[in-house]
């Protein structure tokens, strides 16, 4: 009984959530201690609410990542998602916000699917695959749109932004609260949770990831996989496009593309890796968190901007090479386990 | 045989039908080079293109890459040098990465002109813009001055008690963003003792999300010191006004700045934004043609040449400036503008 606690506890050491975890706790303290408005309920609030989008996407990241796949045309089928939305909302004036939210994610899971078809019968790396879509679909927006912002919505369409699950007082008087958009993202994240640990989609996902060839020998669909992969992430994006649009309350073309990097700095950083096969929602989950303390807090400290880029370098390359060392010390416990 | 006798007469036809129809077309081309192709910005300085072509007889028309980057718009321009345009009218994305093709350009007799770029002007014939540069990064901190008057609070604050305020930037790299700060903190400094910029320009004005986050956490860290925030690029003040419309301190908290006139009016109308300026890229376009054309007809550019509609120029160095910025102090006289 003893043994197998001490093994428990021995495993928990060995996760990258608990590293992540570990630097967000060690973070937290400086920052506090530099400022004491760090540690306030309103400034999470705020921190979480900011990174909604970037959360949401980086979820469908993982999934992708998992799979061994990779999929950077997401910012464009965010955008065209939103773009629809925002277009049939404000031409017909739906004042209607469950409407609204239901447009984008057919449109979101008709793009992966394009994405996981081609992936899958081109047998040409996904990189390639997802970056010629990016310009595809983003080229087709700019042409269609000719780069037309969207802007003044249906009433309820604003209103739905400030909607919080609940509200507080701070000492000044002001309220602020939780917004409804932060529990999107943690639903989101409980589900890809669910999905991936507990449904037999889920742990197909991650046996394409880890050994493809094992997966098809063994039966598995590997099309049919797939194709839930890139639809999953874009429904995500789907989702992630209607929470900036309303977070925004602006509809431009060219302002997600080109944020692709961040998204899969953040999965990395949680644990995914590229190779396929690793990573967990929650993993991904404090990726976000820790890139967002970093962000926040870099303000906090009255930090000049110029230090932003470079410090947000250094963590995500940090991070990178803790994973690698991880994976050297696993690769090398295997090999003395297959020595005994 | 037979068909090759043919196919070469087509072809020979056709060669002199071109040349033909190329000698016919004696109006000068001139073509106008943007950032990039597709934004409502360049689409309104389009335009002013359009206008200037109609109004001065000239083949004038505008093209941009498609991303705004500089490696693409050097390509494009390089492709209508070759081509032996008569004048190109630059936005540049990289005045330093287009100054090779520019001088090459020259040396072929080609009129080179840029807008929003006065500080690169070595490799040009013109830099043309529509507004007075320092009165631009001026103004913003008169109007944050006369908003503090106007609530009555101007008095409380002092060189020991300053009014904090802070910048957003398009990025740390866009000079002419950086000169309107440069010039702005400089104006503060000298005149208005009681203003203090509590903290380095942020290179968020391009972006609402990033602008609205970086709001956010000033609001956090700086509490009631934050008394006011000019943005420098057009989407700042959109999300600063976010911020304070999110933290309900419309009446706290001052937002000024660069903004497009009909995405700052409803913000202007809740009292988000308080202030915005901005110039017409209408007028840029018109006024490039327009001196492109002078200088094909060998007019001589000179100081107090009449641009029609857009008044009298002054000529600094080399670059040639109307003063025409739009002031928005209500969202009625935004409206007005309509763009």
């Amino acid at each position: 009984m003893k043994e197998r606690f001490i093994l428990i506890d021995k495993r928990i050491f060995r996760q990258t959530e608990f590293y992540l975890l570990g630097i967000i706790a060690v973070l937290s303290f400086f920052l506090t201690l530099i400022n004491p408005k760090f540690l306030t309920l309103e400034n999470w609030f705020d921190l979480l609410r900011s990174n909604v989008f970037l959360g949401i996407v980086a979820l469908g990241e993982l999934v992708v990542l998992i799979s061994g796949g990779i999929d950077v045309s997401f910012t464009a089928t965010a955008t065209i998602a939103q773009y629809i939305m925002g277009l049939i909302i404000s031409t017909y004036y739906i004042d209607n916000v469950l409407i609204a939210f239901l447009i984008p994610i057919p449109i979101g899971i008709a793009l992966g699917a394009i994405n996981g078809v081609l992936v899958h019968y081109t047998r040409v790396h996904p990189v390639i695959i997802t970056i010629s879509t990016l310009n595809v679909f983003f080229g087709f927006l700019m042409f269609l749109s000719g780069g037309k912002w969207l802007y003044n919505f249906p009433p309820s369409f604003r209103n739905f932004a400030r909607v919080q699950a609940f509200s507080l007082t701070n000492p000044k008087g002001g309220e602020y609260g939780f917004s409804i958009f932060i529990l999107f993202w943690i639903g989101l994240a409980i589900l890809t949770w669910v999905i991936l640990k507990y449904l037999p989609i889920g742990r197909k996902i991650y046996a394409i990831g880890g050994n493809r060839e094992a997966a098809r020998r063994a039966g598995f669909n590997l099309f049919r996989i797939q194709l839930f992969v890139y639809c999953f992430m874009g429904a995500l994006a789907g989702i992630a496009s209607f929470v900036h649009a309303e977070l925004n309350q602006m509809i431009q073309p060219n302002s997600l593309v080109g944020r692709e990097l961040d998204v899969l700095a953040a999965a990395i950083l949680g644990g995914a890796s590229v190779f396929g096969g690793a990573g967990s929602a929650l993993g991904v989950f404090l990726g976000v968190c820790l890139i967002a303390i970093i962000k926040n807090g870099l303000i906090l400290m009255r930090a000049p901007a110029y230090w932003h880029e470079v410090i947000m370098g250094a963590i995500i390359v940090g991070a990178a090479a803790i994973n690698a060392y991880q994976r050297k010390l696993k690769a090398k416990r295997e090999g003395e386990i297959i020595a005994q | 045989m037979k068909k090759t006798l043919v196919g070469l007469l087509l072809v020979s036809v056709m060669v002199f039908s071109f040349v033909l129809w190329a000698g016919a077309q004696e109006e000068y081309e001139i073509a106008v080079v943007v950032k990039v192709a597709g934004i409502p910005w360049f689409s309104r300085l389009e335009e002013g293109v359009k206008q200037a072509a109609k109004d001065f007889g000239v083949n004038a028309y505008m093209v941009g890459p498609t991303t705004a980057d500089p490696a693409p718009q050097v390509q494009m321009v390089e492709d209508l040098v070759t081509r032996g345009v008569d004048a190109v009218c630059v936005v540049p994305n990289d005045a330093k990465a287009l100054s090779p093709v520019f001088n090459r350009a020259r040396e072929q007799g080609i009129v080179v002109l840029t807008h929003e770029s006065p500080f690169e002007t070595e490799a040009i014939d013109w830099d043309v813009e529509t507004i007075d540069s320092v009165q631009y990064g001026k103004a913003p901190v008169d109007a944050i001055v006369q908003k503090l008057e106007e609530a009555g609070e101007l008095e409380n604050y002092s060189a020991n008690n300053p009014a904090g305020f802070v910048m957003l930037v398009g990025s740390l790299t866009v000079p002419l963003h950086n000169f309107w700060a440069d010039t702005a903190l400089q104006h503060a400094t000298e005149n208005y003792p009681f203003l203090k910029e509590i903290t380095s320009r942020l290179p968020t004005a391009e972006s609402v999300e990033d602008s609205r986050a970086a709001v956010l956490d000033l609001i956090t860290t700086y509490g009631d010191e934050l008394k006011a925030v000019i943005g420098w690029g057009s989407l700042g003040p959109i999300g600063a006004a976010q911020a304070v419309t999110e933290k309900g301190m419309e009446d706290e908290i001052i937002v000024v700045g660069s903004a497009i006139p009909s995405t700052v009016a409803p913000y202007l109308r809740t009292g988000a934004v308080d202030w915005a300026q901005l110039w017409d890229p209408k007028d840029a376009g018109y006024a490039m043609v327009y001196i492109a054309k002078q200088m094909l007809d060998g007019e001589e550019i000179v100081e107090g040449m009449e641009i029609p509609g857009l008044g009298p120029i002054s000529i600094d160095g080399k670059v040639i400036s109307v003063n025409q910025i739009k002031l928005m102090r209500t969202a009625e006289e935004a409206e007005a503008l309509g763009f």
